[in-house]
């Protein structure tokens, strides 16, 4: 079978006047069919980043691609023109960022913004892309569809905002819907209704998806497939319910004891000592080194290479193949 | 990397000395607020004095810049200039900065009536017609280097106190204008110790802007006869000597180089002033 | 135990402004009506979504908000008394701020960036004591090492530290003042989940060799279960349960608070299909439904929940505003 899209070896750095820095380094991943990938990592790893540049978006100023490929539907999307790479966004890959409200024109009504997206792609006429945005209106779960066509960006609560966003992303019916945090601005009882949606949309439609965050929690309810990443590197990935019922680099494990329901009166909230280094790129050895328990002396000075298990893909010395 | 201690200070001034456009222009600044400084050693004539010999004269070895209908020599009289020019523009600049920053603040921080009060005043004071105005203060007062700088100041006071409102009012809402009320700090306190430093790096670049600006209008308002007493050489007033058909057609060397100075100091600053603007900006790392 | 803090029937309404006359169109009532009590070396946690008002109660009660209604007693003073219109003298006030102090959200805005960190730290000492400037040091650098920061970050700013460190900074300015009780606005809401676990711990911490008192204000139901001792949940400005720690996680009696608890992402459940365990939006807070605020979201819903409903007791320690919570939950005592 083959995947909707395939990171190679993927490295991004940025340029800054205090010289060049990797922010993502020898990323490889696959996103299969109707499959929810879940990327987990801190504020920092790169999991923003990887999203983006799938789209085609490496953040400037400054960003850049040092190595490797990105293939959407097997075709690299680096020797794309910048034509061609723009037709993709939208058509293919669509994208929801945490916060909707930045992204959407506060200046325009809903039903326009959207009827826009299918104009560009689509070329459909006012009529049809009028009909067909009331439908995807309806699919996201918006009561009052006709009313809500009509209201700007204001009026909307986050909760329907996101959903607004979601039914434009999926207005020109691409196979993949990357998700940066889409539900972390959301109150709980609202973040359940979005999950709700977006595995509804996944059973129904068949779109894969790919869901950054850093919560495990809705990890461990979303995704098939997941990749921790530690400072712009994947150290353990796999089918998620293996890895967070068992997980086994130590920064994995040390993530899922540090939620705050694993409080116990004798040892306390379990943290990982120190924090995410700032700049990685001088560091020789394994990224997460510092700050681990069962760090050996090799394991500041090489960085451990990639292993598989089974299903199982991870970084670390402390296991052997 | 080694940004150890970095005070935000000093990481501005690491990104300015980046900018070549700014280092040129501050380059440029540097040279030519020497030169005018200087001018009593430089220059090799006085101000007023009067060669007979030598009326209307083009540029040669006697004269480097040849001399006016009366007989003085251009190029010193440039270098005078450049004190009156650059003292008007620093000064208006000055004060209009310290008005506006304070009422600003103030309006912003306090918010209500306060603010209501000195933003329609803000209004009031912008509605009139720049020129007029000035006219008229000039005409009541006299024309001289002090109404000059006043006429400036009280006008255009009121761009900076906008700048400054609308920074105060996002920064009110940051929570460590909260922390410090917490601590008890009041009203008078916050505003010197968090308000105003945290507003400097918007107002340091408007403040460059603002010299330049000086400068033109020192220049228009002597063009017009209202600025500066035609005895003392400013730029502008050198300029306002070129006004018959006969100096522009015949005698350039009056009011290119005057004309150059000015062209070339408000762009210095405009380019130094650019180079603020992007070294103050966190966001911008390049 | 003594009572350190009581407020009592707190109400913060803002006025709707319309129109170049900014004529008044309505009120938004962030806060109506909520009373609570924190005995002296008690974390109470105040949890809701956003919009609930749990961080105007925080902020009425630093006064950086004036109160519409209601009162508020602080270690046997009394900052405001609407009713009989009373407001605690500036000097007074001055006096209480010793004592109670806040810690912020957002490690990013919550430090002036152009402030060293020595200067952030003594601020309030210089305010308040008259030391010389080598003791507000000592203090300051003593400061940075119970919170777990050495003492070089003194002449640092705080562009150079992470959101973690930032946050150390925050707490430690916080206690600068030794003060009894702080009020903690989701000190963890913008941290990384690894350095969420540091700062809670080192809260605990602080909490015990200080003895102090928090109020913890949340939106993430997991930190406040262990770090409270008794939590209130509030709903559009209103407390709809307060109960102890684990008997409000055990036995919740409000449906909102059983939607909440079953709406947080569940690590141990694993992949299932996700139902949302209630449906619609918050009702905005300045245009509230009659009678109970959940009667909108409500499964149990029927006539006389168009009634208001006042919290009474339904258990030791527990406390429910709902008509019928008993005919839904076996009632535990």
């Amino acid at each position: 079978m083959n995947p909707i899209v395939e990171v190679k070896d993927l490295s991004i750095g940025f340029r800054s006047f205090a010289g060049k820095k990797i922010v993502i380094d020898h990323l490889s991943f696959a996103i299969q069919k109707k499959q929810v990938f879940g990327l987990v990592g801190e504020s920092g790893s790169g999991k923003s980043v990887t999203g983006l540049s799938i789209m085609g978006l490496i953040p400037q100023p400054g960003g850049y691609r040092e190595s490797g490929d990105i293939f959407v539907e097997g075709e690299s999307i680096f020797a794309m023109s910048s034509k061609e790479r723009a037709s993709i966004r939208g058509k293919k890959i669509a994208m929801i960022f945490q916060e909707p409200m930045t992204s959407l024109n506060p200046v325009m009504r809903i039903g326009p913004q959207i009827c826009e997206v299918l104009k560009i792609h689509e070329h459909l006429k006012k009529k049809e892309s009028k009909d067909r945005v009331l439908e995807l209106l309806q699919e996201v779960g918006i009561p009052d569809e006709k009313k809500v066509f009509n209201y700007f960006p204001h009026q909307l609560s986050g909760g329907m905002r996101q959903r607004v966003m979601i039914a434009m992303a999926l207005s020109c019916r691409p196979s993949l819907l990357i998700a940066d945090e889409p539900t972390t601005a959301l109150d709980v009882t609202i973040q359940a209704q979005i999950l709700e949606l977006m595995q509804r949309l996944v059973r129904e439609s068949g779109i894969s998806i790919l869901f950054i965050t850093h919560d495990l929690g809705v990890i461990s309810e979303m995704a098939d497939e997941v990749a921790v990443m530690y400072c712009g590197q994947i150290i353990e990935s796999g089918v998620s319910q293996e890895i967070l019922r068992n997980p086994m680099h130590p920064y994995t494990k040390g993530l899922i004891e540090a939620r705050p329901g694993n409080y116990s009166p004798e040892s306390g909230y379990r943290a990982i000592k120190g924090s995410v280094p700032e700049d990685f790129s001088t560091l020789n050895g394994c990224r997460f080194a510092q700050r681990c328990q069962h760090a050996m002396e090799k394991c500041f000075h090489s960085l451990p290479p990639v292993s598989q298990m089974d299903t199982r893909y991870l970084r670390c010395f402390l296991y052997k193949e | 990397m080694k940004n150890d201690i970095l005070s935000p200070r000093a990481l501005a001034w690491k990104k300015l000395l980046r900018n070549k456009l700014a280092i040129f222009g501050g380059v440029l600044l540097l040279f030519l607020v020497l030169s005018s400084l200087l001018a009593p050693w430089i220059a090799p004539y006085s101000v007023n004095e009067i060669d007979l010999f030598n009326i209307e004269s083009p540029p040669g070895v006697d004269h480097l810049l040849g001399t006016d209908d009366l007989g003085r020599d251009v190029f010193s009289r440039l270098l005078y200039g450049g004190r009156v020019s650059m003292t008007v523009g620093l000064l208006a600049s000055a004060s209009q900065i310290l008005l506006g920053t304070l009422a600003g603040a103030i309006a912003g921080y306090y918010g209500g009536w306060t603010d209501s009060i000195i933003m329609r005043l803000v209004d009031i004071i912008m509605c009139f017609p720049f020129f007029i105005l000035s006219i008229c203060v000039a005409a009541l007062l006299g024309p001289s280097m002090r109404n000059i700088i006043i006429i400036i100041a009280v006008i255009y006071w009121t761009n900076v106190a906008r700048i400054v409102r609308a920074e105060v009012l996002s920064l009110k809402k940051r929570e460590f204008i909260d922390a410090a009320r917490a601590f008890g700090l009041s009203g008078w306190e916050i505003i010197l110790q968090h308000i105003i430093p945290n507003v400097m790096a918007s107002v340091t670049v408007y403040a460059t802007l603002a010299i330049a600006n000086g400068i033109l209008t020192e220049a228009s308002l002597s063009f017009l006869g209202l600025g500066v007493k035609p005895d003392i050489p400013s730029w502008g007033n050198m300029l306002s000597a070129a006004q018959s058909m006969r100096v522009l057609t015949r005698q350039w060397w009056l009011w290119i180089p005057p004309g150059v100075l000015v062209l070339l100091t408000v762009l210095s600053i405009n380019f130094l002033g650019d180079g603020i603007r992007d070294a103050l900006d966190p966001k911008l790392k390049v | 135990m003594n009572t350190i803090l009581r407020i009592e029937k707190l109400k913060k309404h803002y006025p709707i402004q319309k129109g170049i006359f900014s004529k008044k169109s309505g009120v938004v009532k962030a806060v109506d009506g909520v009373s609570i009590e924190i005995q002296r070396g008690q974390t109470v946690g105040l949890v809701g979504e956003s919009g609930c008002g749990k961080s105007t109660i925080g902020k009425t009660l630093l006064s950086l908000q004036p109160a519409t209604a209601g009162r508020a007693e602080f270690d046997g003073e009394v900052l405001f008394d609407i009713e009989k219109n009373y407001k605690a003298s500036q000097q007074r006030l001055m006096a209480v701020r010793k004592k109670m102090q806040v810690i912020f959200q957002d490690p990013y805005a919550c430090l002036d960036p152009r402030m060293s960190v020595e200067s952030i730290l003594t601020e309030g000492i210089r305010k308040h004591f008259h030391y010389t400037r080598t003791q507000r040091r000592e203090i300051a650098a003593q400061l940075l090492h119970n919170c777990g920061l050495s003492e070089e970050s003194l002449q640092k700013y705080p562009h150079q530290f992470s959101g973690g460190q930032r946050q150390r900074i925050g707490i430690a300015r916080a206690l600068s003042l030794q003060p009894e009780f702080i009020v903690c606005d989701e000190p963890t809401a913008a941290l990384d989940v690894s350095i969420q676990s540091q700062i809670l711990n080192l809260m605990l911490e602080l909490k015990k060799e200080f003895s102090l008192s928090y109020l913890f204000i949340s939106h993430d139901l997991q930190i406040v279960r262990h770090f409270c001792d008794e939590i209130y949940v509030m709903y559009l400005g209103r407390v709809v349960e307060r109960a102890q720690a684990k008997s409000l996680f055990t036995h919740p009696l409000h449906p909102y608070t059983k939607a909440l608890l079953k709406s947080m992402p569940d690590f141990e459940s694993g992949k299932s299909k996700i139902r949302a365990a209630i449906h619609g939006e918050i009702p905005s807070p300045s245009s509230p439904p009659k009678g109970c605020l959940f009667h909108t979201r409500c499964p149990y819903i029927e006539p006389n929940c168009l009634q208001t409903q006042e919290l009474e007791i339904a258990g030791e320690g527990h406390w429910v505003a709902c008509h019928k919570y008993h005919t839904f939950n076996e009632v535990v005592s």
